[in-house]
């Protein structure tokens, strides 16, 4: 039967045996001259129920019978296949891609399994097709359209992606085909069925109360495939994960062997289409090891890069894509007084500003590689007007309390706010007053005091507890070398804090650094002179590290440089600097060609619905000539794992009910032969009805005829 | 007396059925008018008695003079006297009498009333006397028996709406008028007869001492007698209001054991004691049925 949840309505069978047994409507009083022949004690008992009209009794109780077996629609043995309703659903994840046999995916076979059943589709059938990975593809709803299943069939394709909507769309398909009357309903899953798959079956009441209770069952179409060899590139990253140019980066990939033999395994670097270092490596059963290739980047623009394994049973988990950024020559520009001297005597000199210059550079101030990857220019405050502020990463001012015009100081703001970094040391000839007068639109309301020299030198904080910037935590945790030997002998003090960080204290508390973000810029304050009459910070090993981490933290973000890699079927923000401002789309292509909007503020966008691994070139159509960036897209994690669903797993997570596993063959098979008598259980509810009808009126005359 | 505007309606019928039936008691009667009834009196019938010797004083017409010429004896003639008969009616028109009956069928007191209205026309158009009791929770009226139209009338009256309310013992109730009906006469008790009958009994056996030609008509109600009801109901005593509330299937069965017990009570009393018993229920052919028994009554010879 169809609707097996009627027979319920049996229990409307007691209905009128009550009303039969014990029908005590009130009715009018009747006075009875005759009354003392009833007796008190046959009134007691006539209380007890008992049958009346026997006969109308059992054709009403024969009435609701047959009611109950036409509501629940009784099927009967027939020469034909019944009328069937199937969702069939076909997963797409990237587990599909294994080898099913030579030269065949399991996608290709399930796809011609079902392409099969199509075909054997009669006039009744109605069959819905569902292409589902990390959310629905495809999906036809329920059609009796042969052809309209054979098309979105054949624009079926498989993914990088997982399967996280795989239950969901079985939960949905199971609720569709409730409402479906007809003799066999299913939702058939042609899947890997990995575990991972029906991972949040347990989680899901709606879809286990659906399987238990429900007249739908859920066939999982499989057929037993043997095991194949499978090893991954579980994930990969360089160290480090940007270079200059004609530099090296390492790259560190697991590989993880998960088959239960030792196995041998070339691992192998690509930079776009040629080849770089290979590495042969033996893993043994269940084994993950790391493996480390160098690669040198001669070009200046970035490069999509990948690694990858020899070929085995699932070929998808055997890449990795990471691209590599290309970092720019660093473009410093110092400003000082006029009497700092010309570079060539920063060589010898012991100034302040020449010890900052080496910090910045030491690669010129050696002459190694001058001015590949950082470049300083050095000029006096009245230059500033002269030059193009933007074509530089960061600012440095040494020793300026006091500036040409206004124009500088307003190129000046506007470079930070538009992203700019800004490093400022006073020196101790420098006025506080002309000082705060000069950058307090730079310094978010922080003003200096006099200058503070105590009369013994003071060691740094370590307290991290007190600083609320993390610029210099290496510093402090000696990272970089020990702090105990570097000490502060000349300093300015603190006059107002404004809404500046504490970067760095001194022993006795007072700052010796603050920050303070303006806008998309920072502006950094080192309280103190690299002089080495006012700190032995320049005598230190940590100089040079932290002079850097200062300039990398203020160019922070005109100069981030991290690689763009996500996971198919992630949805992932980002910024792109470089086409800030242009609006409309960005042009995302590789694999598969897509487009994304940018964000209403011009610089960031949201990536999401790639499914197709590989490396994809990020452009705008406003900016084709601008540097070309990489987005590297991987295989979602977990899908590697090619273990089956066990029975006693599979029961766990769907419950016992209405689920069964089964081969391709038997699935055939299955659908039962049988048709619905509705019509004649009309008929026959139908004579049952007048039957009723004339011994209901039958029996009424004849009380009528008694009384 | 009720309203003189309401006149009991007899199926004409009937009364055409009725006609020439004659009603006689199967005793003697004794009445105050000379009529065609046999009475304990000597009189001047045609109706041959016997013969006693002559006494002074009797008139000398009534001496036999052939007797005297064979026997030298004077003998007197002696003949019946025929008088007319003089018919009690002791009409039960308790609260039970009363009661409403089913779908157009006409109530016992109806019945009864058309019972007495139609015996009491045979009576008077036989230039014979009627009288009535009607009883209720006591006598509620008393016509003395008498002849004529103006009387039939007057009984007329008030059956068409018989007087008295409420109920006792019938049976009990009787005896008194019982007592006063005298000796020799004829007597229709009509009751529905449902009270515990000994007191009744009582009343039949004075009467039957009394040399009443007693008849018994118990009214019932048809549905009194079937019982036909099937749905939970609360019924009432129409007399003392007392209510049972029950399943008249489960009921029906004892209902009627005991009923019919009772009516063979009574139908046994009046075979044994020679009261005649004629039971009647509102859904009999009163026409045939009261005049078959009439016509079985003057066949049986009674009067």
């Amino acid at each position: 039967m169809l609707s097996p949840l009627m027979f319920f309505g049996l229990l409307g069978l007691g209905v009128p045996v009550l009303i039969h047994l014990i029908n005590r409507r009130q009715m009018p009083p009747r006075y009875l001259a005759t009354l003392r022949f009833l007796d008190q004690e046959d009134v007691a008992n006539s209380f007890a129920p008992r049958p009346r009209d026997v006969l109308q009794l059992l054709l009403r109780l024969l009435l609701i019978a047959l009611f109950v077996l036409l509501m629940a629609r009784l099927i009967v043995p027939s020469e034909t296949t019944a009328p069937r309703a199937l969702v069939i659903v076909l997963d797409n994840s990237m587990s599909m891609k294994r080898e099913a046999a030579p030269e065949v995916t399991m996608f290709e076979h399930c796809q011609q399994q079902i392409a099969e059943m199509i075909d054997g589709m009669s006039e009744q059938d109605m069959f819905s097709f569902v292409l589902v990975g990390d959310r629905v593809f495809i999906d036809t709803g329920l059609t009796r359209d042969r052809q309209l299943l054979k098309d979105a069939l054949s624009k079926a394709w498989v993914s990088d992606g997982g399967s996280r909507h795989l239950l969901p769309c079985v939960e949905r398909g199971l609720a569709e085909l409730q409402g479906q009357k007809v003799i066999d309903a299913a939702v058939l899953v042609f899947s890997d069925h990995q575990s991972v798959v029906y991972a949040s079956g347990d989680r899901s009441p709606a879809l286990r109360e659906l399987l238990e209770r429900g007249k739908v069952s859920l066939v999982l179409v499989g057929d037993s495939l043997p095991p194949v060899d499978n090893l991954s590139v579980e994930r990969a990253a360089f160290h480090p994960e940007n270079v200059f140019l004609g530099t090296s980066s390492k790259l560190t990939a697991a590989v993880r062997n998960r088959t239960s033999q030792e196995k041998t395994v070339e691992v192998k670097l690509l930079d776009g289409s040629s080849e770089g270092e290979s590495r042969a490596v033996v893993l043994a059963a269940g084994e993950e090891v790391y493996v480390d290739l160098v690669h040198s980047f001669d070009s200046p623009v970035d490069v999509a890069c990948s690694v990858e394994i020899s070929s085995d049973g699932l070929d998808a988990d055997n890449v990795n894509n990471l691209p590599m950024r290309m970092r720019k020559r660093r473009q410093i520009l110092m400003i000082a007084p006029p009497k700092y001297q010309t570079a060539d005597e920063m060589e010898t000199s012991y100034e302040g500003v020449n010890l900052l210059a080496y910090a910045i550079n030491p690669e010129e101030v050696l002459g190694l590689a001058s001015g590949v990857h950082t470049s300083v220019k050095r000029v006096t405050p009245n230059g500033l007007e002269r030059l193009s502020l933007s074509l530089y990463t960061t600012i440095v001012l040494y020793g300026v309390d006091q500036l040409p015009g206004e124009k500088s100081l307003s190129d000046l703001d506007s470079y930070v706010r538009g992203g700019g970094g800004l490093y400022i040391i006073p020196d101790a000839d420098n006025s506080p007053v002309k000082f705060n007068e000069t950058f307090s639109p730079l310094l978010g309301g922080l003003e200096i005091g006099v200058v503070k020299e105590p009369e013994s030198a003071l060691f740094l904080s370590k307290n991290e507890a007190a600083v609320s910037s993390p610029v210099l935590l290496p510093l402090m945790r000696e990272e970089w070398g020990s702090p105990d030997d570097i000490t502060v002998s000349r300093y300015f003090g603190i006059r107002s804090k404004g809404t500046a960080s504490c970067v760095l204290r001194a022993a006795n508390d007072d700052w010796l650094g603050a920050e303070m973000p303006l806008d998309k810029g920072r502006v950094f304050l080192q309280l103190f002179s690299c002089d080495i009459r006012d700190t032995g910070m320049p005598r230190s090993q940590a100089f040079v590290p932290m002079v850097r981490a200062v300039l990398d933290y203020v160019a922070g973000a005109r100069d981030s440089l991290r690689p763009d890699i996500m996971r198919a079927g992630d949805t992932w923000y980002t910024d792109f600097l470089q086409f800030r401002g242009l609006g409309g789309d960005i042009s995302v292509d590789g694999p598969g060609k897509h487009m994304f909007p940018m964000t209403p503020d011009g610089t960031g966008v949201k990536i999401h619905d790639i499914f197709i691994a590989g490396n994809y070139s990020v452009t705008h159509p406003a900016k084709r000539t601008g540097r070309r960036r990489w987005l590297a897209v991987n295989p979602v994690k977990g899908e590697s794992e090619l273990n089956e669903i066990s029975e006693e797993e599979l029961s766990t997570k769907l419950g016992a009910g209405n689920v069964s596993r089964m081969a391709y063959e038997e699935v055939v098979n299955r659908f039962s032969k049988t048709r619905e008598i509705l019509p004649w259980m009309l008929m026959v509810v139908f004579v049952a009805l007048i039957v009723e009808s004339v011994a209901g009126a039958w029996q009424s005359r004849k009380r009528e005829t008694a009384t | 007396m009720p309203d003189s505007t309401e006149r009991l309606s007899i199926d004409p019928r009937l009364l055409q059925r009725m006609k020439g039936i004659e009603i006689k008691s199967r005793f003697l009667a004794k009445g105050l008018y000379n009529n065609r009834h046999r009475s304990t009196d000597f009189g001047s019938s045609n109706e041959f008695i016997e013969y006693r010797d002559y006494q002074p004083g009797d008139a000398l017409s009534t001496i036999d003079w052939r007797v005297y010429a064979r026997t030298d004896r004077l003998y007197v003639k002696r003949f019946e006297m025929e008088a007319n008969m003089e018919v009690h009616f002791l009409l039960d028109t308790s609260g039970s009498m009363r009661v409403q009956a089913e779908r157009g069928l006409p109530g016992k007191l109806e019945l009864a009333a058309t019972i007495v209205g139609a015996v009491a026309t045979m009576v008077i158009a036989q230039q014979d006397s009627a009288g009535l009791y009607c009883i209720a929770d006591g006598v509620a009226v008393h016509i003395p028996p008498s002849q004529g139209l103006r009387h039939l009338s007057l009984l007329f009256q008030h059956l068409s709406d018989p007087p008295g309310s409420g109920g006792g013992d019938f049976g009990k109730l009787a005896q008194r008028p019982m007592q006063e009906i005298g000796r020799k006469g004829v007597a229709f008790v009509v009751s529905d007869a449902i009270d515990p009958p000994e007191e009744l009994f009582e009343t039949l056996k004075g009467l039957m001492v009394r040399e009443q030609d007693v008849t018994l008509f118990q009214i019932l109600d048809k549905a009194e007698l079937e019982f036909p009801f099937d749905k939970m109901t609360e019924f009432r005593n129409p007399e003392t209001d007392q209510r049972i509330m029950g399943d008249p299937l489960r009921l029906k069965q004892q209902y009627l054991k005991r009923m019919n017990s009772h009516l063979q009570d009574i139908e046994q009393f009046c075979n044994r004691t020679g009261v005649d018993y004629v039971r009647i229920h509102n859904g009999d052919d009163l026409v045939n049925l009261l005049a078959s028994h009439f016509i079985q009554r003057l066949v049986r010879g009674r009067g």
